[in-house]
């Protein structure tokens, strides 16, 4: 029995169309346009407990939506879902208290003017967190993600990467067994980035929590997803391992050639060519035209080095987007 | 329930250390509520210089009136207003999803999540006034009265809560409409007993925008005492009021989810 | 002239600009109304039967429209929010923006609280005499001039402390009591009277509608102007004053 699924869920929404200019405000305090906005269609999936799963795709392809669902703040125009045995929407406290949406933007909700430690103590209440559980579960998070500094200090006055520590804090503080996290390296700076992943795939390690991730940085889901989701225009595009987007989707290879003279052959006769500098260049090459190539660079060049490389995710996801194809495993 | 209590316990706790270290600012804000209500005062002597009653009220009475409304108002600026203040942006700021992923009624914490308690001062000074207008009326207050002016405190606070709230949802169907100016603008008859009204907006201001309930009712029930019927007939408002926030909420809530994105 | 320029174009933009938060004004003119109304209510019930005081309040309403100031809001945020420094590399007077911004709110509450008044004119007993209201014309321009100066003064106090907001509001209350919104100054006690028409509140609110509404004789208008005379030249130096001082601590301070 898979922990979250997800049966042919959509969202439509109607939004307010207005021109700009006087005339059309007028016009619109009597007569309003609405356009229907299909944000998510028709998406079906399961994810097991324990997994980690990476919903990947561009600006309002539907990916925030989808989360929002899930986690019960909207309430689809169709389909059917269950997380953890419960319909979301429903937003039975039995369901909110084992789940935490963590968005990037906003890592913590409620009164800036409380202390770290305060929120902490609010939240060990709502969430019905004993006493002991809390002791236990603030040390070691405290431990996890260097709060001691924190705890003291106003929510207002923490910068955005000690609100994401603190806002983790919050949100695991009471065990949820589900993660939902929207953008969650959303304007942090490299450390905390890294220390966010560090994190949270420990903590999913451990705890085996179930943690859904939407994130613009193909690097957060590389380094802590097995599986990603692609979703374009509210569809489901991919869904599927890191490793079969990869080579499903790129029929191209990189190589990487330094050479050991001056020569300044024309590259562009062996690939396309992606990178240049002095003396070496990255070569976009067909996958089935790889062994012809070398064959032909090793001939007419001298080499210094040479090394054939799978494209980066993110130019493949990029190239999916752009031509609209998947090709699937 | 029991969980509502003793969430709401800590609210208010973790509100009064926080603005403790606002302490100039609870001298500023006595300042400021008792100029107010030195000019409302100010302003019905004047009245009074000119007439013997007011509505069917002497000096006294409408004193007593001006009280429990900035009684009313005082509660209204401490435990709700710093939460529904400016609701339609909360709501697209997307402070009212955090709400809704709490394991708690949304309802509840939406509107009592937060309180200001150095607006207690309004309530403070609300009392001075009500004695104030009890001496100036010159009369023992019964304790029958004194049991009905509570009664009927706790009716129009629960009413006060549920028209607040009620205005501040109106921004669940249509975020780009904040009406805190106008409420507040219309909460201002309350100063005044409703009799001084001419009978369409009496009739408007009792059953339409509850206002006769924040103050007129309670001031009346101390100064001239109160019924059983009339009590009875309050509960049942105070009731159907929190009913009906309730079912809007809820409605509010289901349009709000299924309209945005 | 060159400033006249400034103002119309300034006013005329803010014009369009708050064309978008028309459902805002409408809340903004209901709050401003509300105090003119209670008068009318309270006093046509303690005075009944009278039409000079019904006629009053209602012209009071007019002119509380007129010379609506928020300063508080559009000036004080700004100086908090620092654009006031965006303000001061404009070639021009920074308070020709802030005017502009008043006048286009005076227009808007104008034209948005027209139904109001004549809902209020329909419900109270009104006797205007057209000769009374010509007469008070000049004297809601003068009152127009002196609430902006009073609240802009009070607005200036951004630069010194946090609390503007609250100062204004002082202010506001002061008017609300002496201006003759919670009493016309004509029916102040013997004693007070003398002080309220000494004040500058009055001046600012409460003498356009007492002349409009005929509460005035000849000697009485003529008294009203003076004051008014004496107080715009006062106020108008006290805010020059107030603004260089504080846009010296402002950029000594550093905003």
């Amino acid at each position: 029995m898979a922990l979250i699924s997800v049966q042919g869920l959509t969202m439509t929404y109607q939004a307010p169309v207005r021109q700009a200019g006087l005339k059309a405000a007028v016009v619109s305090l009597f007569h309003r346009e609405y356009r229907a906005i299909n944000a998510v269609q028709g998406i079906s999936f399961e994810v097991d407990a324990g997994e980690v799963v990476g919903f990947i795709g561009p600006n309002g392809a539907g990916k925030t939506t989808t989360l929002k669902m899930l986690s019960g703040i909207l309430q689809p125009t169709s389909g059917e879902a269950r997380v953890l045995g419960c319909v979301p929407w429903k937003r039975e406290p039995v369901f909110l208290r084992q789940i935490a949406m963590i968005r990037g933007s906003q890592p913590i909700g409620g009164a800036g003017e409380l202390t770290v430690l305060d929120a902490l103590r609010f939240q060990q209440l709502l969430y019905e967190v004993s006493h002991s559980e809390f002791q236990r579960n603030v040390a070691e998070l405290t431990e996890m993600l260097d709060l001691q500094p924190l705890l003291e200090r106003q929510v207002r006055a923490l910068s955005l990467g000690e609100r994401m520590r603190a806002g983790l804090a919050l949100a695991l503080l009471y065990r949820p067994r589900v993660l939902f996290l929207d953008e969650p390296t959303l304007g942090l700076d490299v450390t905390a980035v890294r220390m966010l992943r560090r994190f949270v795939a420990d903590y999913t390690r451990t705890t085996g929590a179930t943690m859904l991730l939407t994130s613009h940085y193909m690097a957060d889901v590389e380094t802590l997803c097995k599986r990603i989701m692609l979703i374009d225009k509210g569809q489901l595009a991919y869904n599927g391992d890191l490793a079969g987007l990869a080579i499903t989707n790129s029929p191209y290879k990189v190589v990487k050639v330094a050479v050991a003279d001056e020569a300044q052959p024309d590259w562009s006769s062996f690939g396309e060519v992606v990178e240049a500098e002095e003396g070496k260049v990255a070569l976009r090459v067909l996958r089935q035209e790889v062994p012809a190539v070398i064959t032909r660079l090793l001939a007419e060049l001298s080499i210094a080095d040479l090394s054939v490389e799978e494209p980066p995710l993110e130019s493949v996801i990029d190239q999916v987007f752009r031509e609209g194809v998947v090709r699937c495993a | 329930m029991v969980k509502l209590l003793r969430v709401f316990v800590a609210i208010c706790s973790v509100s009064v250390r926080r603005s403790l270290a606002f302490r100039a600012n609870l001298i500023f804000q006595m300042l400021m509520t008792a100029t107010g209500l030195g000019a409302g005062l100010a302003a019905l002597g004047i009245v009074y210089s000119q007439t013997q009653t007011l509505g069917g009220w002497r000096l006294g009475d409408v004193i007593v009136l001006l009280g429990t409304y900035q009684i009313v108002s005082g509660v209204l600026a401490t435990f709700i207003e710093p939460n529904v203040m400016w609701f339609a942006g909360q709501v697209k700021s997307g402070k009212l999803d955090d709400i809704l992923l709490k394991p708690i009624s949304s309802l509840f914490l939406a509107s009592l999540g937060s309180c200001a308690p150095l607006e207690l001062s309004q309530v403070m000074l609300g009392l001075v006034v009500v004695a104030v207008g009890l001496v100036t009326m010159g009369t023992a207050v019964t304790l029958w009265n004194s049991v009905g002016w509570l009664l009927m405190l706790m009716l129009g606070i629960a009413v006060m809560w549920a028209s607040r709230v009620l205005v501040a949802s109106v921004a669940l169907w249509a975020p780009g409409i904040d009406l805190d100016v106008v409420y507040g603008a219309l909460w201002q008859f309350g100063r005044y007993p409703v009799s001084i009204y001419q009978p369409p907006i009496r009739f408007v201001l009792t059953y339409v925008l509850p206002v006769a309930f924040i103050s007129t009712l309670p001031a009346r029930a101390l100064t001239h005492g109160t019924s059983l019927p009339l009590l009875v007939f309050g509960l049942l408002v105070g009731l159907g009021a929190v009913m009906i926030v309730r079912t809007v909420w809820n409605l509010g809530l289901r349009r709000y989810t299924s309209a945005t994105s | 002239m060159r400033l006249i320029q400034l103002l119309a174009i300034n006013t005329w933009r803010e014009f369009l600009q708050w064309m978008a938060w028309r459902a805002f004004l409408i809340t903004m003119v209901i709050n401003q109304a509300v105090t003119p109304l209670l008068g009318l209510a309270v006093w046509s019930a303690a005075l009944p039967g009278r039409t000079g005081i019904s006629t009053y309040y209602v012209a009071l309403l007019v002119v509380q429209l007129m010379t609506v100031s928020y300063e508080h809001h559009t000036f004080a945020n700004g100086i908090y929010s620092g654009e006031v420094s965006h303000e001061l590399l404009k070639p021009q007077p920074v308070v020709i923006t802030t005017l502009g911004t008043n006048l286009a709110l005076r227009i808007w509450h104008l034209l948005v609280g027209l139904p109001i008044i004549i809902v209020a004119g329909l419900i109270a007993p009104l006797s205007f005499e057209l000769r009374l209201v010509l007469l008070a014309i000049p004297a809601v321009v003068l009152a127009a001039a002196l609430r902006f100066l009073f609240t802009y003064l009070l607005a200036l106090s951004a630069f010194w402390m946090q609390q503007a907001h609250g100062v204004v509001g002082f202010g506001e209350s002061l008017i609300f009591l002496l201006g003759g919104t919670a009493a016309p100054v004509m029916l102040f006690p013997e004693q007070l009277r003398a002080v309220g028409e000494a004040l500058p509140f009055r001046a600012m609110l409460g003498l356009p509608a007492e002349i409009a509404a005929g509460s005035l004789n000849g000697a009485q208008i003529v008294q009203g102007y003076a004051w008014q005379c004496i107080w715009l030249p006062v106020l108008a130096l006290a805010a020059i004053i107030g603004w260089r001082r504080g846009v010296r601590r402002y950029t000594a301070v550093g905003g």
